[in-house]
């Protein structure tokens, strides 16, 4: 089956979208993932006893 | 018992901070700039089309999962080391080489999932167990059961089988790098370091280097943030253990009780 230009464009394009969502998305979920634990940290840090020792 | 260094002036901390918001807007221009140089200002490769733009997401994350990995490496050699002799460095290495392991974890999945992704575009096909391939997978599964280890181990020897097995899991990145070389692969052929007839298009040179610096900078920010956060929980998780011993002690037992020693640090 011959293959046009334009099917070889839109795969490529669509390859393209693909691959950055997901470098954004695990990136940016990571990040995310880091100031969460930072916060509920804060949180406990505050929280809990403050030894005298 | 050594204790973390409580922090008491605010001065360095603010400009800490300051520092930080800096590194990370300037990341985050590095990042914006990169993305627009590899999907709009940069020449289409000649010979693959859009296709051939992996050379500016895949192979800078790719080079970075080799870099991260070192990190953790000299982080668990200078924890072992110091384990006896400085206890507070070795927390502080074991910080920076649990930090070092998930970027490394983040950038290999990264890697693996852009380089399926282009394959099945390039190749028809999403996975092969080519050389290189493998070992990339191998990479990453090396430092998943890293985390997993210092998840699961209770032994109160975790920070010491871990960092043992930091230094085995870098035994894979040479390995991992000369196998387009030792090796027949399916995976194209190293674009620097690679022979002759290797090396990058003149043209395509400024958006792969940005691309590079930018998630090099990204990765190091995150390295560093992620370092914090693991010192913090290390400070909380001292806290909490010291409360809990305390809690154990009578009330006539004081910070400055002859049977506990000399006095400690947090009490002066």
């Amino acid at each position: 089956m011959h293959v046009s230009d334009f099917d070889l464009h839109s795969l490529a394009i669509r390859h393209l979208v693909a691959v950055y969502a997901v470098i954004l998305l695990v990136q940016g979920g990571y990040f995310v993932w880091i100031a969460r634990n930072w916060l509920l940290l804060t949180r406990t840090a505050k929280k809990s006893p403050k030894p005298v020792l | 018992m050594p204790t973390l260094p409580a922090h008491s002036d605010s001065a360095p901390r603010n400009f800490g901070r300051v520092l930080w918001l800096a590194a990370f807007v300037v990341t985050l221009c590095l990042v914006a700039f990169a993305l627009r140089a590899a999907l709009f200002t940069s020449p289409t490769p000649a010979d693959m089309g859009h296709l051939g733009r992996a050379i500016y997401y895949h192979v800078p994350t790719a080079m970075l999962s080799f870099l991260f990995p070192y990190i953790n490496l000299a982080a668990a050699i200078t924890f072992l080391v110091l384990r006896t002799r400085n206890p507070l460095s070795a927390l502080a290495a074991d910080a920076l080489a649990v930090a070092a392991a998930e970027v490394t974890i983040v950038y290999a999945f990264l890697t693996l999932v852009t380089g399926s992704i282009w394959g099945r575009a390039a190749w028809g096909i999403w996975w092969t167990w080519d050389a290189r391939l493998t070992l990339e997978l191998l990479l990453f599964l090396l430092y998943v059961s890293y985390l997993i280890t210092r998840r699961l181990s209770n032994t109160g020897q975790t920070s010491t089988i871990s960092a043992v097995l930091a230094i085995f899991a870098a035994i894979d990145i040479p390995i991992n790098y000369m196998s387009i070389r030792w090796f027949r692969t399916q995976h194209p052929q190293p674009v620097f370091a690679g022979g002759p007839g290797s090396g990058l298009d003149p043209t395509l040179r400024p958006a792969f280097y940005s691309n590079l610096v930018a998630w090099l900078s990204w990765g190091l920010v995150v390295l560093a943030l992620r370092y914090a956060l693991e010192r913090r929980r290390q400070a909380v998780q001292q806290d909490l253990t010291l409360a809990a011993l305390e809690a154990t002690l009578t009330p006539n037992d004081t910070p400055n009780d002859p049977r506990l020693g000399q006095e400690s640090p947090r009490a002066r």
